[in-house]
């Protein structure tokens, strides 16, 4: 809790540049939908990285090598030491959820990491639609999943969002890049779905400090790392 | 050991919080006791709440940053009635960060700080992220001279005037500003620089410029401080790039009076506390035993 320095438990790569790592940390009291700045040493400012699953005394991250951060992530071996603040946000409000009848999970590329706690924790009827740009992953620790891949590799060759149909569940929750966050709450819109969507913005302080990650919604600015990540689609204007 | 006076105003120590990132000081007390720093600047204020500016507000650059967050903050009235009463029970001294764009906003603005607790006044005309931020004040020593005198007539509060590196020239501006009549300088804020997205081949801000902070600055701020502390007699603020209890020591012996630490706190949000417990034992091993021992050493 805090910031707070931990050893890394394992960090195994489970797809093309993809890489799932654990690090020994208290979960007490986190939510799936949370998420954690780990500070790499060779860069000024932490990066915002979902759970991906919780254990008992260990945090798991998947995460995508993009940059310098996430490429020294990937060189992290078993005992290193990371830098972490955390958890930061308000997550995904679980017993809410299964409150709703039918809920839709819908990911873009890594952005189904927050997912895996999350449906674990799901009592509700739950359909998951993940996307990906070549082939799949983590989606055997979903349930009840239809694949798109922008290559065709697996499921529907194109976007997830040709498959996915907001009409006829109760409740959807998204996550992925700014892009596909745009077209998931348009579409949710239409149809008049709520719509509870984890939104990526770039982070400075992710205390909620610097307003540097905000997002406009209709009672104005708001800090995506403290305020959210977790919006409602209907509050948001940007 | 670690006291220090600042126009009349005692700090426990010269480590105050840059403003912008620190907030109103409520984002980090839950990190550590906020009572045993020197200070905290709060967000830059103005007059009407801002909103602050569209697009992406933060670009990671080689050890340092840009941000281009615009001066988002909810007014003057509002800082007020919501966020001062809590600054002022956090047992350390609160500085007030004044930005504006017009001149009777500026001063209508320190009017309404003039009856709270605060216990300086800092005037950003130095701000490279909103068009008429206070930057167009801190670009020609003359213009600067003539916005602070006005802002002085009606200022209760001790005046920090926070200077920009972007100043035309910085020992003329900082001169300017202390004919003026302010009591004290703040340096630097941060410089104007940009970056382009080679995926979409457009600057990444839509602002286009932006204002660089954090270690990489720390060279020319130090230089900065330097200069202007060995052209005038009011205490002088050096801020940029400060990280650890040595660079507050580098800027203390370049003849500042105190110091301000921003984006190291987005590094390690313990850093202030951090700071402030390294300093005594640096102090030691350099065999320094006050703070004002060593000011202007390098000068
Ligand atoms: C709340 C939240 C949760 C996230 N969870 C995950 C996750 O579970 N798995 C995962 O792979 N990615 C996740 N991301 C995206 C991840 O933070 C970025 O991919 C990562 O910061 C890139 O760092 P880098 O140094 O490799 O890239 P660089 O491009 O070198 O980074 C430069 C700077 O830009 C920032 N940045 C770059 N891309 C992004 C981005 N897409 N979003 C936010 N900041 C960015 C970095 O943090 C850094 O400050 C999440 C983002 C947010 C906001
Ligand atoms: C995100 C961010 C927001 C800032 N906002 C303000 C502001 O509102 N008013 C101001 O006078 N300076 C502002 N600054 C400038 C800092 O107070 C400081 O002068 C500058 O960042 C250099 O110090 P540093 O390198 O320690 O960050 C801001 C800086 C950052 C990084
Ligand atoms: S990252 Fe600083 S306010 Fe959210």
């Amino acid at each position: 809790m805090g910031y707070f320095s931990a050893k890394v438990l394992a960090n195994d790569r489970i797809h093309d540049g993809v890489y799932s790592m654990k690090i020994a940390a208290g979960t007490a009291g986190v939510r799936p939908g949370q998420f954690y700045m780990l500070m790499p040493r060779a860069a000024l400012l932490g990066r915002p990285l979902s759970v991906c699953e919780l254990g008992d005394g260990w945090i798991e991250f998947c995460y995508a090598v993009v940059g310098k951060g996430t490429r020294e992530f990937s060189q992290l071996r078993e005992n290193d030491d990371i830098a972490a603040n955390g958890p930061v946000g308000n997550g995904f409000d679980v017993d809410f959820i299964n409150t709703r009848k039918r809920v839709a999970v819908v990911s873009g590329s890594v952005g189904i990491a927050p997912f895996v706690e999350l449906v674990k924790r799901l009592t509700c009827e739950v359909s998951c639609f993940c996307g990906f740009h070549g082939g799949s992953y983590l989606t055997e620790r979903l349930r009840n999943v239809s694949i798109a891949t922008e290559s065709g590799a697996e499921g529907h060759k194109g976007l997830v969002t040709e498959i996915f149909d907001p009409r006829g569940f109760e409740l959807v929750l998204a996550c992925g890049s700014e892009a596909f966050s745009k077209a998931v709450t348009l579409k949710c819109k239409d149809a008049g779905t709520s719509l509870l969507i984890s939104l990526d913005r770039h982070m400075a302080c992710g205390v909620g400090a610097c307003l540097c990650c905000t997002c406009a919604t209709a009672e104005g600015n708001k800090r995506c790392c403290v305020d959210g990540p977790v919006f409602w689609g209907e509050d948001l204007t940007c | 050991m670690l006291k220090v006076s600042l126009c009349g105003v005692e700090l426990k120590n010269p480590v105050i919080m840059a403003s912008g990132t620190f907030g109103f000081g409520r984002e980090y007390a839950g990190f550590y006791d906020l009572s045993r720093l020197g200070g905290i600047c709060t967000k830059g204020l103005t007059l009407e709440p801002r909103e602050g500016n569209s697009g992406r507000r933060s670009h990671e650059t080689a050890m340092g940053m840009l941000n281009s967050v615009g001066l988002q903050n909810p007014g003057v009235a509002a800082f007020i009635k919501a966020e001062l009463p809590f600054m002022l029970g956090l047992g350390t001294a609160v500085i007030a960060n004044v930005g504006g764009s017009e001149p009777e906003d500026y001063i209508k603005s320190v009017e309404l700080l003039n009856g709270t607790g605060v216990s300086v006044i800092e005037l950003n005309i130095s701000c490279p992220n909103v068009k008429r931020g206070g930057m167009a004040y801190g670009i020609k020593a003359a213009t600067a001279y003539a916005f602070v005198r006005e802002i002085k007539r009606v200022c209760k509060k001790p005046l920090m005037v926070k200077l920009s590196p972007n100043a035309e020239n910085i020992i003329e501006m900082a001169a300017a500003c202390e004919d003026a009549g302010a009591d004290a300088l703040s340096l630097i804020n941060t410089l104007k620089g940009m970056a382009v997205d080679v995926n979409t081949r457009r600057p990444v801000f839509d602002n286009v410029f932006a204002g660089l902070s954090g270690p990489a600055v720390k060279p020319v701020a130090l230089r900065m401080v330097y200069e202007v502390c060995k052209s005038v007699k009011a205490p002088v603020v050096g801020i940029g790039g400060i990280a650890c209890a040595a660079d507050v020591l580098e800027f203390i012996m370049a003849g500042a009076a105190a110091v301000q630490v921003g984006t190291a706190n987005f590094v390690n949000p313990m850093c202030g506390a951090e700071i402030v417990d390294e300093l005594p034992a640096l102090m030691e091993r350099l065999g320094i035993k006050t703070i004002d021992e060593v000011r202007g050493a390098a000068l």
